[in-house]
């Protein structure tokens, strides 16, 4: 079966900094996999290359089917990218993010699902409140909600679960899990490891820019996977 | 522990400066700063040049000059909720950053303004004239003192409104208070009291100073210049205190405020005008734009209905209002998303469309407020106009609006700042680039309307508009070039980047 993503030899540059160098990956339909690593390896700048908000500077992105380089219109439209800080217009409330959302993404009779995820999100009293006065939880909750909204081909999660309470961090597992039963292909950048592991089976390390390990999941949890995790960041 | 006012505003000052990344707007800052002192210089030697029936009138005029700076050192801090600001205070938060600080801050900050400058120049003028054969030392003095105390005034008091519309009640005195001011200074107008006021200006005892200190009578001018020396130290001590106590106020009703709910409307029938009324949303629920926006639309109109401006003259009035409206937002109009223009960013849309939104609501919102000062300004002007000046008022309006709209959104691709404009004082780019982009609006917005001002004078109707075209062609342009920079990939994303940065 053709992976939903794949990346090959992406390399990103900021002026003379390298922020990604030769990253590879290809995740299938209704896989998950987990990117992990320190800060400042390459994640988010990694993330927002496969959302199509960012241009690779070299190397090949293809999310179902359409190339990031040749058509970031429909990359765009095969994904749901929840990014890693903010990603919320300040002035506009979580009813008329999903609004723009609908209405850019071409979504007819969407209220009812808009109103199911606020609620789930529990969000749905503060659906119509000016998003500036949220909480940094109420935020990533609220991006978790845009990015899963239209049901993408390759959900996107940066950082979901930080500042997020318990009962978001369940919302968000649940909403995952829910759409990968439905072949959406799952790929979620993380510092907590744990989460990590409990939301993916495959875990991507990466260093430098690029992709240093891969191993189930599974693989990196206990004192041995820990140290061997600790042992690739390093 | 913490450091005194002085090294705090040395290192904040310090910090801004080093935060000024470009060699070129570090070279431009250095040389407006430049030319306003040639400038000075240039006015102070060309008003004693002045022929004799003219200087005669100014010399007249002077205390109404006075007025003048005063009031406009009251509104223009009223107008930025309580003064400019050296560093954004969400940058502060960790710093133990003192009340006096800030207020000194924003009063070393207050120059930073095209209007005050003008009306610096106009003082120097003024002080020249009156101290013709006489001392102009002394009377400069009494002149830099006057206008330091009056910008100390204008920054305590804008600081006072500022803790007063943090509670409700406080919101209803202040909101009261402006209404009856309003409706004084109409009930005056109206009575045809301007000019006696005007005769009765309190500024008579400064000007009065300043002739002293000419005229070498030297216990007036010492008297004078003691009093507004001794207020100067009062008002620096009173606004600093007036700026501890708005800081410490616990109302917080800009927060609630900022997480109210909003009246939810019906989705818009295309892409375009669903992000058009987010952009319009972003515009009007920013306490910092909103209040901008009703200060550029009443005042200049009042100002211009109060003065009984001639109609040839109100050619020239779209193009500062056009200009002033600019600096709301128009210089940096993609951070109206914010750290949303990355979501944005990340929807399947033709990209264009979203640049196209901002250049419409910005449009919308610099023609609205020329429109309106321009009507105002109309409704006390004396006699009858010419077809030719009507058009070219008109004309002024719609092509001023152009040259900020198109010079805006090159700015917008080109500067991009984040600026999450969530408190009352938050502007939309630092103050040394706010300083620069007022430049590059209200030079060419001024130009034009003086040009179309000429246009007036000639009562051929359609001279406006034969000049009027090629303004706008280049207009026109100078948007297809700003809207190609936006839908360039690399571009776009370095924007959607800054003004999103966490």
């Amino acid at each position: 079966m053709e992976p939903v993503l794949t990346a090959l030899d992406l390399v990103v540059d900021f002026g003379t900094v390298r922020a990604v160098a030769g990253f590879d990956l290809s995740v299938a339909a209704g896989a998950s996999v987990a990117l992990v690593g320190r800060n400042g390896a390459g994640k988010s700048t990694t993330m927002r290359v496969l959302a199509g908000v960012l241009p690779a500077t070299a190397g090949t992105v293809v999310v179902a089917g359409c190339d990031a380089a040749h058509d970031p219109a429909g990359v765009r439209a095969a994904v749901g990218y929840c990014p890693d800080v903010g990603g919320l217009i300040p002035r506009a409330t979580p009813w008329e993010h999903l609004q723009l959302a609908a209405k850019l993404r071409g979504m007819r009779g969407w209220e009812d699902r808009a109103r199911d995820l606020l609620e789930r999100f529990d969000l749905a009293a503060a659906s119509d409140r000016i998003t500036a006065g949220f909480s940094h939880g109420m935020g990533r909750r609220l991006s978790v909600v845009l990015a899963t909204f239209h049901s993408p081909r390759l959900l996107l999660l940066d950082e979901p679960f930080d500042g997020v309470d318990p009962l978001g961090v369940d919302a968000t597992l649940e909403v995952v899990r829910e759409v990968r039963e439905t072949g959406t292909a799952v790929l979620v950048s993380t510092h907590l490891l744990h989460l990590a592991v409990e939301v993916c089976e495959e875990a991507v390390v990466l260093r430098g820019g690029r992709v240093v390990g891969a191993a189930p999941a599974a693989e990196l949890t206990g004192e041995a996977g820990r140290a061997r995790y600790r042992a690739l960041i390093t | 522990m913490t450091t005194g006012a002085g090294v705090q505003l040395r290192a904040l000052f310090h910090l801004r400066w080093q935060m000024v990344r470009s060699d070129g707007v570090r070279a431009s800052l250095i040389l407006i700063a430049l030319g306003i002192g040639w400038l000075m210089l240039i006015v102070a030697q060309g008003a004693g040049a002045l022929d004799p029936v003219r200087a005669a009138t100014a010399v007249e005029l002077a205390p109404e000059a006075f007025l003048g700076f005063g009031i406009l050192a009251l509104i223009a801090p009223l107008t930025a909720g309580g003064g400019n600001e050296i560093v954004p205070p969400d940058q502060l938060v960790a710093f133990p950053i003192r009340p006096r600080t800030q207020f000194l801050g924003g009063l070393v900050l207050a120059p930073l303004n095209l209007v005050w400058v003008l009306q610096i120049l106009a003082l120097i003028a003024v002080t020249v004239l009156l101290t013709a054969g006489g001392s102009a030392a002394l009377g400069a003095l009494t002149t830099a003192t006057y206008v330091t105390a009056l910008t100390a005034l204008g920054q305590a008091v804008a600081w006072g409104v500022v803790g007063l519309r943090e509670s409700h009640r406080g919101r209803q005195v202040v909101a009261s208070g402006g209404a009856l001011l309003l409706l004084g200074l109409v009930v005056v107008v109206k009575a045809g009291l301007g000019g006696a006021l005007l005769d009765h200006a309190p500024t008579g005892p400064v000007v009065a100073g300043v002739v002293a200190g000419a005229g070498g009578d030297w216990l007036r001018w010492g008297l004078t210049t003691g009093v507004l020396l001794t207020s100067t130290v009062a008002l620096l001590h009173l606004g600093e205190r007036a700026c501890g106590w708005a800081l410490r106020r616990p109302g917080d009703v800009g927060a609630l405020r900022s997480s109210r709910s909003v009246r939810r409307r019906p989705a818009r029938r295309s892409e375009l005008r669903t992000l058009i009324a987010l952009d319009r949303a972003s515009v009007w629920r920013a306490p910092a734009l909103r209040r901008g926006a009703l200060v550029l639309a009443v005042l200049p109109g009042l100002a211009a209905g109060g003065a009984q401006v001639p109609w040839e003259s109100l050619v020239v009035l779209p193009g500062l209002v056009a200009a002033g409206a600019g600096l709301l937002f128009g210089v940096n109009a993609f951070c109206l998303d914010a750290s949303g223009a990355v979501f944005v960013a990340s929807l399947p849309h033709d990209p264009r469309l979203v640049a196209r939104a901002k250049a419409l609501v910005l449009t919308e919102t610099v023609l609205i407020a020329a429109v309106i000062a321009a009507v105002a300004g109309s409704l006390r002007s004396p006699g009858r106009p010419t077809t030719a000046v009507l058009v070219a008022i008109a004309v002024s309006a719609l092509t001023c609006t152009a040259v900020v709209v198109a010079r805006g959104m090159a700015s917008s691709v080109r500067r991009p700042h984040k600026a999450e404009l969530k408190g009352p004082r938050d502007a939309v780019a630092p103050p040394g680039a706010l300083a620069l982009a007022s430049v590059h609006l209200a030079v060419p917005a001024g130009l034009v309307g003086l040009l179309l001002g000429g246009t007036a004078q000639s009562r051929i109707w359609w001279l406006p508009v034969a000049v009027a075209a090629p303004i706008l062609l280049w207009c026109w342009l100078s948007l297809v070039r700003s809207f190609r920079t936006w839908a360039d990939p690399v571009a776009r994303s370095r924007i959607v980047s800054t003004v999103s940065a966490g």
